[in-house]
Parts: C-alpha cells; structure tokens; sequence
C-alpha cells in the first residue's frame, strides 16, 4: 500500500478540515473514522459561531475564523447553514455590567472593536424576551449560528472533491511509529502507512495518544443541548448570560436550542451519552429566570455530542512532544466548532512545515507536562460554560 | 370530518375553537370537539410549507394534531379530554 | 403519591393490564402509567363506558376487555390515566407527566406495555385532512363515538382494514371503495405456514367470514392495487389506485389506509436497548426472552411492544411477565410454575395463525418506491428526494440524513418516518434494511414544557445510574 503524507484519526471537524486545507495544497490526507463522519460533538452541538467574550488567547483564531465562516459558500461549496445573528451576553445587574465593560475595554486595546456594549433599551430591543430586571450587556454583531449536520458534510464533500479519502467505520487498533513514518492498524482498512498522524480523534484522543504512546490530559465529555419545537420568531442574536450557564438561540428553522455546557453521563464502553436530567432540569430552571416566555416552550428533545475536553479547557495544539510525526489537535469540547475552520489552516500549515498564519503559542501539550502541579495551583472551575465566563 | 353516531347525549361542557363557542359532551377529547363537534376538518397547518393538517393516526404518535390549549401550544388533541371554559386554538406556527 | 414502587407499568392495553393485575393480586406494589384516559390500550379502548351504538357493532372480542378492566381496577393496583411517560432509565426510574406537570418514580421493575402502531407508509396526499389510518378511527370511534364523513375509501392490506370496514358499514357509513394491495403471491407464501394455522380453524373462519361480508358491503372491492393516493387541495377529495399501469379514481371525503402494525419501541431505543430485525414483516422489535426479559434486570417488555401477536396474546405475555417478576421479587409461590407453564401453552395456541397471517400480510415489497415529491417526514416536511439525494452525495447512515435533512426531528420525534426513512434507504443503498439502524430515540420521549421540566419533581441523581436489582 503506498504511503501518504497524513492520516488524520477522527472524522471531526478539525480532522476534515485540516485534511481539505493539506489536500488543496496537493498532499495525500487520509481521514478514518471509527464511526462516521460528524457524528458526535463536530456534527451535533448548538452551532454557535462566537467571537463574544473568546477566551483572548484565541481571539486570533476566531476572527480568522469568522471571515471564513462569512465566506463559507466559496470555501467548501456551502453556506453551512451559516447566517449572521449577532451574539450577546447579558448583565442581569450593576456588577455583572461592570464585567463586561471590563472585558470590552480589554478587546479594545488588543485591537478588537467587535464587542460593544449595549444599554439596557437596546438589549429589549435586540431579544424583546429577556426577562426586565436585565440592564444591559454586551454585543458582537458578526458572530452567528451554522448548521453543525450541513457544516460537516460540506466539509466531507470537499475533502473528497480536493482528492481526500474518507473512510467511514474503521477504526484505528494500533499504530506503529518508524523511522520512515507510521503504520496505522485499522478494522476494515488493513494497514495503512504515513509520515505523518494527526490525533484529532475528539472525545477518544486520550485513548489514541496512550496507543501510541503518548499521554494527553483529555477527558471525553458530553454537553447537553434542549431542543424546541419550532416556535415563532422570538429572538435574532444567541443570547448568554453574565456570569450563568446559559446559551439560548433560535435557530433559522424556528427551534430553541437551550444549553451552557450542562453534562450528559458518558459511556465510552458504547461510545455514547445519556441525558443527564438533573443537569437538563438546571438549565431548564436558568431559562426560567431569564426568559418570559417559557410557558410556550415545548422541549421535543436532547441529546449531548461526545467530545474531549482538557484540565484547563484549553484546546491542544501541536506536535507530540513524545512521538515524532504525531501531531495533537484536540481538546475542544464546547467551544471548537467556531474555530474548526480556522484551526484548520493552521494545523495543515504546520503538517508542510510552513508558518501558519496564527501562531500556537499556549495551545502546545508541552503546559500539561505537570499536570499535577497545574491542577492543585489552578483548579478547573465549575462554574466555567466553556470558556464563555471564565474570562474575568 | 366526523359525525357523531349518537345525537342524544348531554352536551355539558363549554369550550371555544379558535373563539367560536361550542358545546360539546363531556368525556369527549379535544380532537373529537374539533372534527366531530366544532365541524372544522383540519387542527394545525404544518411548520414549513403551512399546509393543513389533521389527526392522521387517534392514538397519540403522529403529532399531527397539536392544537393551543389555553395558551399552551404543541398539545396533542388526542390525548387530552375537553373541560368546561377550555380555550382551543388551532395551531399556526410557521418556521420562525 | 408514593415515589417507590415495586412495579411499574408503562401502557394499560392489555399485556400492561394483564400484567399490572396480575403484579398487584400477588402484592405487589404496582403503578400503572397510561395515556388514555381509561384502561383498555387501543384495542378496548374506551371499555368501561362504551356508547351502546358502538358496542353493538364492536361485539364479543371487544367486551373481552371488560374483564381485564375491572380486574385492573379492583386488583388494587395504582392507576394512572392521562399520564404520559417521557423517559425511562435502566435502573428503573421512570419520569412522567401528568396534567403539565412532572415526576419521577422508581420501580424494581418497570414493565414496557405500550403497544403497537399502524406502520406509516407514506404516498402522495397522505399529509391531506381527511387521510387517516383505519385502525385509528376505528380507536376514534371507540373513545369518542364518531365516524367518518362518507364516502370512505379504504385502502392497504391485513384484517384490521377488514375489521374497520365492517364497524362502519354497520353504522351506515358509505364505504365506497376497498382497494386492497396484498399482493397476490402473498398467498403462496403464506402457504407453508398455513397448517399449524388450521388448528384454529376459529380464527381462519372469522377472516374468510369478515372478508366475505366486507365484499358485499362495500361498493368496489379491488384486488391487486399496487399502489394508492389520495387527491385533493386542502382536504382529500378522491382516491387513486393503481393496479397493472391502470389508474381507477372515486371520489371520496375520507380515506382510510393500512399497511400493518409494528410495535412501538421509542422507550427500548430511548434506553438502546438490542434490537431484531423481522424479515417477514419487515420492523424492529426489541430482544427479549420468553419472559419479556430484556438484557437490563430493570426492565421488560410485553406485548405488541415486544413483537405485534394481537390483544388476546399480549395479555398472556403480561400475564407471564408478572409471574417472572414475581418470582424474581421473591413473591408468588411453587404454584406459579404450574400457571406459567399453563399460559405459555395458551400462548403457543394462540400463535398458531400467527406465521401465517404474518406472511400473508407482509408488507407488499414497494412501499420505499414513493415518488420524490412525497413527504417523507410529516412534521418537518422531508421529501423522498432530499432524503435519496442526500444518500446518492454519501450520506449512509439514517443519523446522518436525519442531522442534514431534519427528518426525524420534529414533535413526532421520528414516530412516523424512522421506518420509511430505513426502507428508502436500503432501496437507494441496496442494504438490506437490517443493516441500517433504527434512528436514536433522545428524551424527552414525549414533548414537554420548559417550565414543566423546571419544575419537574426528579429523584436525587445517585450513582445508581447504572442498573439496580
């Protein structure tokens, strides 16, 4: 079997597009997928496309992102579903206002002038349904939502239209590191050989990196998302709330999609979650409280996307420190589907050796070296909905 | 359309359909008020396209007849029996 | 109301009346959780106070129900009428809502009794007002005596169709046409099965009996129609069937079809559950053992949710699943046994007919040959072409065009297009559909308000998520 530049494990959105972006460049790229492609957090989450309130280490990637998401149709043939609505998060009092003023002038003077604050007129004006006792917030009018389903089958369909090779249901049992590159064991494939690995294998990549002999600090989890009938128009922008796990937008389609980084159990055994209704109940009740329609709502159903997640919810970047050839990119859970394109690049970039257009500094596996020390000098907060609060 | 197979009984319970009042028996579900009792043939208009639709199988799966029920909307009509003062609307949500 | 019982029963037809009475008269705890509002499932719906009209044309098989009613009743088990059950764990919590508001309950053993439903087919117009399923209305008529508006078509295969005809006619509704598309080898395929079958020589008859009176009753009776559709603008206003290229139009109010019965397995794929594929009749249907045994301690299943036998077959299942529940409870005694072993005899007497039936009214092989135009998923409007374009642009698996395309997604959660979601795709991907599996079933099973969840009284999440004994 003759031997291709890279073989990408996982089938995610940051597998296909990195593997699109290599095979544009006249690389081979392979892409295996265990179950198939999109199926769990890449092609299941709330397709949020959020620069608001981006943890700063990656306001680079998500404005990078964001002008592609803008210009999708040219990129991968679709739209994704993509259409702006604009983001924006709510104080519910005087303190919380004061964060997101603090937050804002940060942007500024990094250069960013996206993230304006809103008084408290305009918040009713933008989402007439949040409760009153909401003084105002803060607001990024280019962020919108895509459609995580579409997004991954255009995604798919242009890695395969730039001479990308997909293989669904194949899973990886081993992986030989050489001197000339990798020999990676797979179900239904046989052997297949690269010089490079790409773990993007989401929810399993902790499992993969300890295959071969690595060790990732990635946990699989799921985040639940509630899911409404179609309702009429009640709301343009996602809406999130200061300080509480709450994201809430309406869909193009007319459905709610209520979440905030509320937990489903997981069962890696089977590779699946189980709602979790306790969690769902939480969301549920901090819906309550916001919104002043909720009698009208009617949950139809939930589910949870698996995916990994690290120590400090930070993304993993880059290559293994262990393992020569292998590169990591993982570790994204509840806040990846935005950057995927943009990470995308970066990674393809980085697999030809050329200088990608935004660097990885902070996102390399090396920070977790201690990760004993990492954990006991900063533990993870709970309160976090996926980056969306922990910035303070 | 349905029509009753019996006449004679007690019609006991005070309801209104899209406003219109009616009186219809008790025990009866809000379906039956609908095609039987408040002589409309159709419940909701479907979410995409708006067309009419009506209860397709009477035993609580197909979801074709969510009406409004006293401001609540996506009730199904089947498996929900009238009570005095209900207000019924049918449904005419359409993709947001 | 208490929280803990010994046994819950989702479903009050008659494997979940059976079972629940015979649970409760062994001393158990039992609840019982129906939508309905009063016992009898679809089959004796309404039994307890049917109108005298109705029950004259319904006969002797429906006052069966009445029996099992009143045993329910007095058996002193807690029933729960207009209770809709939502979601269902493997340890044997059960949440559940009940006039808008929820709760949880835990059983030892939660028994799954909910029944079957008429397969969903779908055809061109089967969206239109006046496009019912015959075993429905004939439900509709039981719980709130009416009948439809004439003249009705009727058109599919298998002997509820027949049932039906007969309950209208008797109540003067016009039934002017019968097209019937059981194809016609059927018979030959049935015929292997047919010995064992003659030992209900009962059953045959009352089917030759039913179809020989449906013939006269009706003003066409055709054979042999390939396929149906129904006519109209914004109610059906005729029927069009196709037999041999040839197309015969009647004009109609209603039209009434049936293409079979599968069971309703949305709580055994909720809990992902192993499931069988039937050749025959082409559905999936839980993996359960004799007992209704599933492969969680917590849970069974009995019934036509199990495998579609019939009323008087599920509710020897229900019968026999109390007495495995017993046992396992530590009630009950060594004259268990002996009953066991007389209703498995029983059953096996009543399922003489049933491989027969089966084959003879399997489901006529192009049912996933509808036109591109036809909607496929009614609430969200799916048609047949989005769903064969999405296969023919690699999209092979049912989750992934239900992602893409939304079929599957709307308030019926995938009730009424999982099956012909599967079959078209088999018929594009040339799989067979037991390849392809049944869409996943998210909770809430059933639609509930957000405020409803809210406030919704759940038991403390412990970690006996997994399953207890």
């Amino acid at each position: 079997m003759k031997k291709v530049d890279c073989i990408f494990i996982g089938g995610g959105l940051m597998g296909l597009a990195s593997a699109l972006f290599m095979a544009r460049d006249g690389k081979k790229v392979l892409v295996l997928d265990k179950d198939c492609t999109g199926k769990h957090a890449s092609g299941v989450n709330a397709g949020g496309v959020r620069s608001l309130k981006r943890d700063i280490a990656e306001l680079p990637y998500i404005h990078g992102a964001l002008a592609m998401w803008h210009n999708m149709e040219k990129i991968v043939g679709s739209d994704c579903g993509f259409y702006q609505t604009g983001y924006l998060i709510a104080a519910e009092d005087d303190q919380a206002m004061r964060e997101l003023e603090q937050r804002a002038a940060q942007t500024r003077e990094l250069g960013y002038d996206n993230e304006m604050l809103i008084g408290r007129d305009r918040l009713r004006e933008l989402a007439p349904i949040v409760r009153e006792h909401c003084v105002g917030g803060i607001m990024s009018v280019k962020d919108g939502h895509a459609s995580p389903a579409e997004t991954c089958r255009a995604f798919h369909a242009a890695l395969v239209g730039a001479g990308g090779v997909v293989h669904n249901h194949c899973e990886v049992v081993g992986i030989d590191p050489g001197e000339n590159g990798f020999c990676v064991h797979t179900t239904s494939q046989g052997k297949l050989y690269a010089e490079q690995v790409v773990n993007c294998a989401g929810a399993w990549a902790g499992k993969l990196a300890h295959m071969i002999g690595d060790t990732l600090p990635v946990e699989p989890v799921g985040a639940s998302v509630l899911v409404t009938a179609r309702m009429p128009r009640l709301l343009h922008p996602f809406v999130a709330v200061q300080g509480r796990k709450l994201w809430f937008n309406q869909a193009r389609n007319g459905t709610l999609l209520i979440c905030g980084g509320y937990l489903a159990d997981v069962d890696m055994e089977k590779g699946l979650t189980r709602m979790n209704f306790h969690e769902l109940q939480a969301c549920a009740k901090v819906a309550y409280d916001l919104f002043a329609v909720t009698d009208d709502i009617t949950i139809v159903r939930s589910w949870a996307g698996l995916d990994g997640e690290t120590p400090d919810h930070f993304p993993i970047i880059g290559y293994s420190n262990k393992v020569p050839g292998l590169f990591h990119v993982c570790g994204f859970s509840k806040h990846g589907f935005a950057l995927s394109p943009m990470v995308g690049q970066v990674v393809s970039a980085l697999l030809q050796g050329k200088k990608p257009e935004v660097g990885i500094a902070g996102f390399e596996v090396e920070r977790f070296d201690r990760v004993s020390d990492l954990v006991a000098s900063n533990p993870i907060p709970h309160e976090n909905c996926g980056n969306l609060s922990n910035y303070k | 359309m349905f029509i009753p197979v019996d006449q004679f009984e007690d019609r006991n319970v005070t309801i209104t359909i899209d406003k219109q009042e009616f009186q219809v028996p008790e025990g009866i579900s809000v379906a039956a008020a609908i095609l039987g009792h408040g002589g409309h043939a159709d419940c909701r208009c479907s979410f995409v396209h708006g067309e009419k639709r009506a209860p397709f199988c009477f035993i609580g799966v197909c979801h074709e007849c969510l009406v409004e029920i006293d401001g609540k909307p996506n009730q199904q009509a089947c498996l929900v029996l009238v009570r005095d003062g209900m207000h019924i609307v049918k449904q005419q949500v359409k993709e947001g | 109301m208490k929280t803990k019982w010994e046994v819950i029963v989702v479903g009050a037809g008659p494997a979940g009346m059976a079972c629940a009475a015979s649970c409760a008269e062994q001393g158990m705890g039992v609840l019982v959780l129906d939508e309905q509002p009063s016992p009898g499932g679809q089959i004796y719906r309404n039994i307890e106070r049917q109108r005298d009209k109705v029950l004259a044309v319904l006969g002797q098989e429906y006052l069966r129900g009445a029996g099992l009613a009143t045993r329910l009743r007095i058996s002193g088990a807690e029933y729960k009428p207009l209770s809709k059950a939502w979601k269902v764990e493997s340890n044997g919590r059960v949440c559940f809502s009940e006039n808008g508001s929820s709760r949880e309950v835990q059983g030892k053993r939660v028994v799954l009794a909910i029944g079957a439903m008429e397969r969903p087919v779908p055809f061109s117009g089967w969206t239109l007002p006046g496009v019912a399923e015959a075993g429905g209305v004939d439900a509709f008529l039981k719980s709130d005596g009416l009948v439809p508006q004439g003249p009705v078509a009727i058109a599919g295969s298998g002997p509820i169709m027949l049932l039906v005809a007969g309950h209208l006619n008797k109540l003067g509704v016009e039934v002017n046409s019968f097209f019937d598309t059981t194809p016609s080898l059927s018979v030959l395929s049935a015929l292997p099965h047919l010995l064992p079958a003659l030992r209900r020589v009962d059953y045959l008859a009352k089917g030759v009996a039913m179809l020989m009176e449906t013939r006269k009753s009706v003003g066409q009776y055709k054979r042999g129609v390939s396929h149906y559709e129904a006519v109209g603008a914004e109610h059906v206003t005729a029927v069009v069937a196709h037999k041999h290229g040839k197309a015969t139009t009647v004009p109609a109010s209603t039209l009434l079809v049936h293409e079979g019965i599968i069971p309703r397995t949305e709580f055994t794929r909720q809990l992902r559950l192993a499931h069988k594929w039937d050749g025959v009749q082409r559905y999936w249907y839980p993996d359960i053992d004799e007992d209704g045994r599933t492969s969680l301690p917590a849970i069974f299943v009995a019934g036509d949710s199990g495998f579609v036998h019939g009323g008087v077959a599920a509710e020897l299942k229900g019968e026999i699943t109390a007495l495995a529940i017993a046992a396992e409870l530590g009630k009950g005694g060594a004259f268990n046994e002996k009953r066991q072993k007389s209703l498995r005899k029983q059953l096996a007497h009543e399922l003489l007919t049933r491989s027969f039936v089966d084959a003879m009214y399997s489901p006529r092989p192009n049912l996933s040959a509808v036109d591109d135009h036809v909607t496929v998923c009614r609430c969200e409007e799916v048609t047949a072409k989005t769903i064969r374009a999405l296969v023919s642009s690699g999209q092979t698996a049912p989750e992934q065009v239900k992602a893409v395309s939304r079929c599957g997604m709307g308030p019926c959660q995938g009730r009424m297009c999982s099956s012909s979601l599967i079959e078209i795709m088999a018929s594009e991907t040339g799989k067979n559909a037991q390849d392809l599996p049944p869409l996943n079933v998210r909770p809430p099973v059933r639609n509930i308000g957000l405020g409803e969840l809210a406030n919704a009284t759940l038991l403390p999440h412990n970690a006996a998520q997994k399953s207890s004994s």
